[in-house]
């Protein structure tokens, strides 16, 4: 009896010892780790407002008629009517811009959209981008005052002769030539009793067609077009309707027609760019 | 009666000397031992570490303003600090919006291991072995890829390296 007894608990404690050694079969190894959690990343964005010299700031900047929407009217357009609005970009992300495209879409129907690529063609649209010493901010008046100056300049030189003779022969001769004359412009406003010199850092002269370009628009190729963080990029946007004489096209061809472009502008990042 | 009494008093009685007899069994026997005291048996220490912890609180990455394209690599070095050759594998991980793909064809953020400060030479991170007091530099590198769209604007991330080890010896 006593043996028997003893026999079963040896038996026993074998089970047990089974049991053990199976369980703790992976644990018998030294392990240690160490981390670094917690490490953080923030992107940065891109994002842009616009806004025109007009009141109010919002709207389109060309439009006919004098409203609460707008009192810039530019009237019915004529031959060697000539106009200039500024558009104002402001970067409001955190990380710096570079203006890419540049593109004018015609709106509306088919028809419609024909008919403003046929006044497309007979128009010279200039976009400046006007820079300010330091970066310097304009106040609303001294702001004016740069836009007529610029007005002034666009219209004289898109409607002198030496500007149609050259179209005349090839429009890229003559868009250099105007190109040259708007980036070598510079004007002094007094801006807050401060006289500050305005110059062009770069400039686009082109018809209002090859803006469009079946909707690829203009790549800006406009290296200066750099608009930091926070800051406001200033384009003066001039459209000259152009004389036909000595020219293609026929100027009475669009007359009555009312076409609508829409003015786009495209940024990137610059970084990694 | 009386004499059955007596009877089983004596019976009684022979009982416990018998039992007596029995439990006392083994007692008139001489003994001696011997013995050897002051074995020591001394465990070994494992142990791995970054020259940045969690628990000294320092990172490896801490940027802002990120935008598609760029990157950053930084050195690590690891350290076997403890008394046991060991080996370890490197996990590396990134999460927050900047590390999970937004939408099915993102580009989150992604983090790798090198052997070389630029960043040329990918690094095999399992099974590295590292002698008592040894310690390895290794590269990691973390990049916003270029193609990342505009859904990953103003976006934050996390990342982490993490080193687990354990003995080489028997194992």
């Amino acid at each position: 009896m006593m043996k028997k007894k003893k026999l079963l608990i040896t038996a026993l404690s074998s089970v047990v010892l089974l049991c053990a050694a199976i369980g703790g079969g992976t644990y018998a190894l030294f392990t240690s780790s160490a981390q670094n959690t917690g490490n953080t990343f923030a992107s940065g964005t891109l994002s842009l407002s616009t806004h025109r010299n007009d009141v109010p700031v919002e709207g389109p900047m060309f439009y006919t008629n004098d409203s609460d929407a707008g009192r810039m009217g530019t009237g019915l357009w004529a031959p060697k009517d000539s106009h200039t609005r500024a558009m104002l970009i402001k970067n409001t992300g955190s990380l710096d811009a570079k203006l890419t495209d540049l593109i004018a879409k015609p709106e509306g129907t088919t028809q419609q959209q024909e008919d403003a690529l046929a006044f497309g063609e007979q128009a010279v649209v200039t976009v400046a981008a006007l820079a300010t010493p330091n970066g310097v901010t304009l106040n609303a008046d001294a702001l004016n005052r740069v836009n007529e100056a610029a007005d002034k300049l666009f219209k004289d030189l898109i409607n002198g002769s030496r500007f149609s003779k050259a179209l005349a022969r090839s429009g890229q001769e003559a868009f250099a030539i105007a190109r040259e004359a708007v980036l070598d412009w510079t004007y002094r406003v007094d801006n807050n009793g401060q006289t500050v010199e305005v110059s062009v850092s770069d400039a686009y002269v082109g018809s209002l067609k090859d803006l469009y370009n079946g909707g690829a628009g203009r790549d800006a190729n406009l290296p200066n077009l750099i608009l930091p963080a926070k800051k406001t990029m200033h384009l003066a946007y001039n459209v000259t309707f152009v004389d036909d004489a000595g020219l293609a096209f026929d100027n009475d061809a669009i007359q009555g027609k009312v076409v609508n472009f829409t003015f786009k502008n495209t940024f990137e990042q610059v970084k990694n760019n | 009666m009386a004499n059955l009494k007596k009877t089983m008093a004596m019976a009684m009685a022979t009982t416990a000397l018998g039992a007596t007899l029995i439990a006392g069994g083994s007692f008139a026997i001489f003994t001696s031992s011997v013995q050897n005291t002051g074995n020591t048996f001394a465990a070994g220490e494992l142990k791995i570490g970054l020259d940045k912890e969690d628990t000294n609180g320092a990172k490896y990455f801490t940027l802002e303003n990120w935008a598609p394209g760029d990157s950053d690599i930084q050195r690590v070095v690891v350290t076997n600090k403890g008394s046991l050759e060991l080996r370890y594998d490197l996990t590396l991980a990134v999460g927050g919006d900047l590390g999970t793909a937004i939408l099915p064809d993102s580009h989150p953020i992604v983090i790798k291991a090198y052997s070389d400060a630029d960043g040329n030479i990918p690094l095999t991170v399992t099974d590295r072995v590292l002698d008592v007091g040894d310690s390895e530099t290794i590269y990691v590198k973390v990049e916003f890829p270029k193609d990342a769209g505009n859904e990953y604007q103003g976006k934050t991330g996390t990342a982490s390296i993490k080193v687990d080890a354990e003995q080489t010896k028997n194992n």
